[in-house]
């Protein structure tokens, strides 16, 4: 099933000059996890916006083409129920909490408040995502007064209590240290396997290519390549697009041009010491 | 002349302790990361350096000069220091007034003035927006804004606080050539990351920082290849590290290069 | 089901538990008997009462372990408000009852001191209601009641959010500081100092409050704030017994009557 279809959006922010999305056209299909990677102000985050409907409702602009989330059209969606039903995690974890609540209990449950769930489901709810998320030792803690890893685990149960059937993450670990950049992906791991579809904007490629099925590349406002993770991060050519690729895959490339080749370009770590193990026995007979 | 710190403690005036008994020498012109889980003490550390902090016991010295003795501004012109988040220091309508605000400040001339900003703009890379309002430049180069502000005063010491925190590939190697022009000028740069491919590249001397405390001081190669440190700082190996790791191939490989080889060495000696 | 036994989350499967019963009490009934009690004092104007009011709403924050918060902002009232009230006052009335010479020269009249105790006291006996109010009502719960009234909740977000608001401000403008600290502007020192450290402290701070509120806002709508429907509340107050609306109407009724009572005296 589809769950977004963008045809040759183009689309302008208000008194901009330049195009942030230009003649962009893709296919989400639901369950999958969708990397989207590549240069600063290259449309990353507008693609985000345009799928959650902040554009055109909230940034108004030209938008140009064709966008169908959840099979309608973008702009005959209601604004409101459309940023509830895909999920949105980003960057800065002090600005997702409400700032009005004084447990995490509470800041989790604000959502399902405002939908007027009954109380014993939104209890029930709650506990659920906070042991899924592994922060029942935060539960009675002020969020207000966590660190910005706690925070953005915290934003991530806010969101993901609301049984989102999509999620959008943007660059969710670039303000974390390695532990908490773990336990985020862990959590987008785990949302994977619930079936969920997600697309998650991210500069970590190491982590990128452990954990996403699809990657998109993106340059000036134009998806310049997209398909399996795999296929996509072992290309040298995303350099030029000045998008990263894993050293590992750097590492494959090298080896094939010392005339030592790998059987295919690893693009992790585990791959790496796989193939490379493999040759060695393909060189010991 | 160096930055010394002698046996130093730091606690906050609510009570709780953040440093505890840090010995550490930085030399002119030396280039270092600081490494480290958050809440290790990694930016206590950074604002003893400057003043920002003073110590609660023991002692640094600031090219032999107590950081007691002086205030934050004044060691500022020998230390400078670059937050992690922009946007607590740009306050001007421009990129340029905000990189010409402290030259003018020290009331330098009008030819020192244009010269600093100048090598500042070039070594940062933000040539492209110098009339633009800092709140109209994207994050990222928001980031370079706040660099080139404070290399236009030219300290000896320069700290970057999370550098790499959200840069794409360009930004990365913008960040990497200013700190190779820096230092081959005699800048010393200090930078806390949680990126270790960025310090393996860029940081000949790395220390390691856990629980409060300096726990290892050293070479990329030593740190990365001591996996106590490297468990003590959750922190993580390089890939290409890992890679070699799980071949179980010698020599303490951290590059590309480096494995490569080992790999050629390996099916020779076959 | 897990964590069946959890005390806290078993604290939102009841109506909330205070400490008194003065804490309990509905904080619109709260606010209505306090505001009719602060009015009245002003109605009075006679020092007599305003004294024993605010007495008496002194040994009520005590008696409600409120003591130590309600005398702070107190006490600071009593100093400006009494103190200066009866000063300017012996300036403003005359008088001819001359009760004694301060300093040799000085009249203190006695029209002049009862008119000065009489405004000092209705000021200190509003105030204290006030304070009082405050120091025993958490604002979510004021809130609370306030939208089962029908107050919209966006209201109520924007009332709660300015005082975390305030907190994060306070954070920011250290951080901001150290941050101006570190690249060689003098914050602390001469007055001059500090005006010109002025515009690098303020400047961030602004930019960063106006530029956070937007990402705030779409954060909030992704946790359905803007959706229209009736809300659900995890913490609830119990609803008013009826000894505590007989006491708020009581109170309504003497006040009414002592307006009237003013009125027709007149």
């Amino acid at each position: 099933m589809t769950a977004v279809e963008l045809k040759n959006v183009n689309y302008k922010y208000p008194l901009a000059d330049e195009y942030a999305l230009r003649d962009v056209s893709f296919r989400f299909v639901e369950g999958r996890f969708y990397g989207l990677i590549g240069e600063n102000g290259g449309g990353k985050t507008t693609l985000c916006n345009l799928i959650r409907g902040l554009v055109p409702h909230f940034y108004h602009g030209e938008l140009e083409g064709e966008a169908r989330v959840f099979g309608m059209d973008i702009k005959e969606h209601n604004a409101e129920e459309l940023a509830v039903r895909i999920g949105y995690v980003f960057q800065n974890p002090f600005n997702q909490m409400s700032g009005i609540k004084s447990t995490v209990f509470e800041e989790v449950a604000m959502g399902l408040e405002n939908l007027g769930v009954e109380k014993e489901e939104i209890i029930r709810k709650v506990e659920e995502v906070c042991h899924f998320l592994g922060i029942e030792e935060l539960m009675e803690k002020n969020p207000n007064e966590l660190s910005g890893g706690q925070r953005q685990r915290v934003a991530f149960a806010s969101i993901i209590v609301m049984d989102n059937e999509m999620l959008v993450i943007d660059e969710p670990t670039s303000q974390l240290d390695p532990q908490g950049t773990e336990n985020v992906f862990e959590i987008i791991r785990n949302l994977k396997e619930a079936g969920k579809t997600i697309i998650l904007v991210e500069h970590k490629i190491d982590m990128i290519a452990e954990y996403c099925d699809e990657i998109i590349v993106m340059k000036e406002g134009k998806i310049v390549c997209s398909g399996e993770t795999q296929d996509i991060l072992s290309r040298m050519e995303l350099l030029k697009y000045d998008a990263q690729i894993p050293e590992a895959a750097i590492w494959g490339h090298e080896m094939a041009a010392e005339g030592m080749p790998l059987s295919r370009i690893p693009i992790t770590t585990e791959q790496a010491v796989q193939y490379a193990v493999e040759r060695r026995q393909t060189d010991g007979n | 002349m160096a930055i010394e710190f002698k046996d130093v403690s730091f606690a906050y005036p609510n009570g709780y302790v953040a440093n505890e008994h840090l010995d550490l020498v930085i030399r002119d012109g030396e280039t270092l990361a600081i490494v480290g889980q958050n809440g290790a003490g990694k930016t206590t550390a950074v604002k003893l350096m400057n003043g920002l902090n003073k110590p609660t016991c023991g002692d640094v010295l600031v090219d032999g000069i107590n950081t007691r003795e002086r205030s934050c501004a004044q060691l500022s012109r020998t230390v400078g220091y670059v937050f992690q988040n922009p946007d607590d220091q740009i306050f001007n309508s421009t990129a340029l007034a905000e990189i010409e605000y402290m030259p003018r400040y020290l009331k330098l001339s009008e030819e020192e003035i244009t010269r600093r900003c100048g090598r500042a703009v070039e070594l940062t890379g933000i040539g492209g927006y110098l009339k633009m309002n800092p709140l109209d430049i994207p994050y990222a180069i928001r980031k370079f804004v706040a660099i080139a502000a404070i290399i236009a005063i030219e300290p000896k010491y320069l700290i970057l606080d999370e550098p790499t925190a959200g840069q794409d590939k360009r930004g990365n190697e913008t960040l990497e050539r200013m700190i190779r022009e820096l230092s081959r000028e005699g800048t010393g740069v200090i930078a806390i990351t949680h990126d270790m491919d960025f310090v393996t590249r860029n940081f000949p001397r790395v220390v390691a920082m856990a629980h409060k405390n300096i726990i290892a001081d050293g070479t990329a190669r030593e740190i990365f290849w001591d996996s106590k440190t490297v468990g003590e700082a959750r922190i993580k190996k390089p890939q290409i590290a890992q890679i070699a790791e799980g071949l179980k191939l010698p020599g303490d490989i951290l590059f590309c290069g480096e494995l490569t080889e080992a790999m050629r060495q390996e099916k020779r000696s076959i | 089901m897990r964590n069946e036994g959890s005390s806290f989350i078993d604290s939102f499967r009841r109506y909330q538990q205070f400490d008194n019963w003065f804490l309990a009490f509905n904080p619109l009934s709260k606010l209505n008997i306090l505001f009719v009690l602060g009015f009245s004092s002003m109605l009075i104007n006679d020092w007599r009462y305003g004294f024993t009011l605010s007495i008496l709403l002194c040994v009520l924050a005590f008696a409600v372990n409120r003591g130590v918060k309600f005398l702070k902002p107190f006490s600071v009232i009593v100093l400006i408000f009494g103190f200066f009230t009866l000063v300017i006052r012996q300036f403003s009335v005359e008088g001819t009852t001359v009760l004694f010479t301060l300093f040799g020269i000085l009249p203190v009249t006695e029209e002049a001191l009862v008119n000065g105790l009489n405004t000092a006291s209705y000021l200190l006996g509003f105030s204290g209601a006030v304070i009082l109010f405050f120091v025993t009502t958490e604002m979510r719960d004021l809130m609370y009641v306030l939208e089962q009234k029908g107050m919209s909740h966006e209201v109520s977000y924007i009332v709660l959010a300015s005082f975390q608001t305030i907190i994060d401000l306070r954070k920011n403008a250290e951080l901001i500081m150290e941050s101006q600290k570190a690249r060689g502007i003098e914050t602390e020192g001469s007055v001059m100092n500090r005006i010109r450290a002025f515009f690098p402290i303020l400047g961030p701070l602004v930019l960063g409050a106006i530029s956070g509120t937007e990402e705030k806002s779409i954060a909030m709508d992704a946790r359905a704030f803007s959706v229209k429907c009736k809300h659900t509340f995890l913490r609830e107050l119990r609803p008013a017994p009826a000894w505590e609306k007989i006491l708020t109407a009581a109170a309504d009724i003497c006040f009414v009557l002592l307006v009237v009572y003013k009125l027709v005296l007149r």
